[in-house]
């Protein structure tokens, strides 16, 4: 509990705002919350440690001159980081330059000629980029609808174990997806769903003794595959962040509700699934701002030609056309445009999360 | 009539726990299958006999066991140069982001001259990047990279994320702590290693080993970037065996040789393979979960 009078506080990192009150009790530790007067001028920042104990820093902003002393030592820690940095993405941003020309190995960069928009006319016409297009956004929104929901209903389901040993068995099982690669599931998912040795067909010749159907092959059952192998190697550790909100929820919530006669149901219902919706907001709006990004690793390794139509989304389609078939102008006009969606999407996505949960990446 | 109903209640009450009982024992039960059978499948298909496999025998257990398919694979000079490029990427690739990431993250946690912009700049590539193809041209063409451990070790190196992820945590070290140090003497180097590394050390294992992970997993740059069998590593290998048909029959760069003795199916090998490369992780994660989950929260509320 911590006094501050007249001002008020915003929990940075929960987006709960406490206006001109007294004392407050901050609901999560180790964070930095920051004090705002009225006109939402930082006045400086709380961080509540581990122990409970606060400390205030004063924010005031003061300009800074350069300090050789001071200076050179912290730049010349950030060296390394920032050649990286400025090696691999801000000499391919340069790049995007390609988009805008008739790029050929022989003559360079420079030496193209330049065309205008000439590449981005030429895929906007292209029905395959079209039908590309369509995927990516048909599959994300699958993801949304089915993926979304998923790893809450297995934190729900976890919190009602009462048996610690099952439940962290359980919580472990659900955890060995996430560790290992996509070339690994999806070798699990070709060789469960295979018409010839599969476990699936196995099991559906000796139940219902039908054909061996070949999944992967089929149009109609890609994209199901796809958001199922999805789910079953996220599940787990998307449930981290549910669970560590339920089990920030006051017990005697759930006392008091027995004592008033709620059943598990209505538990659930009124104090559990309010509990997880500042995260789940967040969690929800990110995932919308990726909608014109699909996993390139699971689609790239699980579809095939058969399933193209269903199945191709923009990075493999940049991936073949640029990499395997060296059109690297139209590519990166197709590349820039994506970059440009998601930053779009990314951007309102989190202006959306400042507004609603008071929370933002930047 | 009062008591009636309270008791109906009561009994509804208790029809309504069990209802949800048995809702989340199948949720669960369903799940927990769901993840191991798949892996059941695998290890049996990989030790059942030829036969067996070709009159789709097996389900999630073995049939006519045998270990031959393991003996091949481990056999193959590919396999183990697989192995040990993965461990070398896996070592070169944390060591050096490990680093490279705290030395960084360690600098923004302090105030310096022009820190806004130079934060910017780090922080843009984040949400804009120029694409793939420009990345490719650059890596292949102007760096000429091709076929050179470099592009596949060198732009693993950075991470945006996990340096603001340290320097959040290195700025909640108490400043009393640091100041403490500095009155008894200590120099920032002194008060770089014997303070902050100390205190932010869970932070630090938390990255590393999501780092280590990516590396282990990771198989896009060695597609892209080279072609030579000797750069591949485990994940790249499963990849051409379970992707490749062709690698199976052929025998120009396998030699299965000592594959004709016995009764293997194609299958036999791959599945072998696809447990071979899945049983490195398997073995260490239950270990080291728990830094995984501390470091999904630590992105989660701190950014």
């Amino acid at each position: 509990m911590i006094k501050i009078d007249g001002k008020r506080v915003v929990m940075k990192n929960l987006g709960v705002y406490v206006m001109n009150r007294e004392s407050i009790t901050f609901p999560i530790h180790n964070a930095n919350h920051l004090v705002l007067n009225k006109r939402n001028n930082i006045l400086g920042e709380i961080i509540v440690n581990n122990n409970a104990s606060i400390q205030t820093i004063n924010n005031k902003k003061k300009k800074m001159k350069f300090n050789p002393k001071r200076d050179l030592p912290l730049y010349f820690l950030l060296i390394p980081a920032f050649m990286l940095l400025f090696v691999f993405t801000y000499i391919p941003m340069y790049g995007i330059a390609i988009a805008f020309k008739e790029y050929s190995p022989y003559k360079g960069l420079l030496g193209s000629e330049f065309v205008g928009l000439k590449n981005f006319a030429f895929f906007l016409k292209d029905t395959k980029f079209w039908r590309v297009f369509r995927n990516t956004v048909v599959i994300n929104s699958y993801f949304l609808i089915f993926g979304f929901p998923a790893p809450i209903i297995l934190a729900l389901s976890l919190n009602e174990l009462k048996n610690m040993k099952v439940k962290k068995f359980v919580q472990t099982v659900s955890y060995l997806p996430y560790f290992v690669s996509w070339v690994v599931v999806s070798g699990l998912v070709i060789s469960i769903l295979s018409p010839s040795s599969g476990m699936v067909n196995h099991f559906l010749k000796n139940l219902t003794g039908a054909e061996p159907i070949y999944f992967m092959g089929e149009q109609r059952y890609f994209r199901t595959i796809l958001v199922l192998s999805g789910i079953w190697k996220d599940i787990g550790m998307s449930s981290v962040y549910y669970l560590a909100s339920l089990s920030s929820v006051d017990p005697q919530l759930y006392e008091s509700a027995t004592l008033d006669g709620a059943n598990n149901f209505q538990k659930i219902i009124y104090i559990s699934i309010p509990s997880l919706r500042y995260i789940a907001i967040i969690l929800l709006i990110l995932q919308i701002g990726n909608l014109f990004n699909v996993g390139f690793e699971q689609v790239f390794l699980l579809s095939n030609p058969l399933v193209y139509d269903v199945g191709d989304v923009i990075s493999t389609y940049t991936y073949r056309m640029g990499v395997e078939q060296a059109q690297f102008s139209k590519t990166t006009a197709i590349g820039l445009m994506q970059s440009i969606l998601n930053f779009i999407m990314v951007f309102n996505a989190n202006k959306i999360s400042k507004k609603i949960a008071g929370w933002s990446m930047w | 009539m009062n008591k009636k109903f309270s008791i109906l209640n009561l009994k509804q009450q208790a029809f309504s726990d069990l209802l949800l009982k048995i809702i989340v024992c199948s949720i669960l039960v369903m799940l927990t299958a769901a993840i191991i059978l798949p892996f059941m499948h695998i290890v049996s298909m990989s030790i059942s006999s030829k036969q067996a496999i070709s009159l789709m025998e097996v389900g999630i257990f073995p049939k006519g066991a045998n270990f031959y398919a393991y003996r091949v694979v481990i056999s193959e000079n590919i396999f183990l140069r697989s192995l040990l490029n993965s461990v070398f990427y896996t070592l070169v690739i944390t060591f050096f982001a490990l680093i490279f990431n705290t030395m960084a993250a360690y600098s923004f946690s302090k105030e310096f001259f022009a820190k806004n912009i130079i934060t910017y700049i780090f922080i843009i590539p984040m949400y804009f990047s120029g694409g793939l193809i420009p990345l490719f041209l650059l890596i292949t063409r102007y760096l000429k990279w091709y076929n050179n451990y470099l592009a596949i070790l060198v732009p693993a190196m950075c991470n945006v994320f996990y340096i603001i992820i340290m320097r959040s945590q290195i700025e909640l070290i108490p400043q009393s702590l640091i100041e403490a140090a500095k009155i008894d003497g200590a120099k920032e180097s002194r008060v770089l290693f014997s303070i902050v590394i100390p205190s932010i050390t869970p932070t630090i294992a938390a990255i590393s080993m999501f780092t280590a992970l990516g590396a282990w997993n990771s198989w896009f740059p060695i597609m892209i970037y080279t072609n030579k069998p000797h750069f591949w590593n485990m994940q790249y290998y499963l990849r051409t065996i379970v992707f490749d048909k062709s690698i199976l029959q052929s025998s120009s760069s396998f030699d299965r040789s000592n594959m004709m003795g016995h009764d293997i199916a194609p299958q036999n090998i791959q599945m072998a393979a696809i447990v071979l490369v899945t049983l490195p992780i398997v073995m260490v994660y239950p270990f080291v979960q728990k830094y995984f989950v501390k470091g999904m929260l630590l992105g989660a509320v701190k950014e």
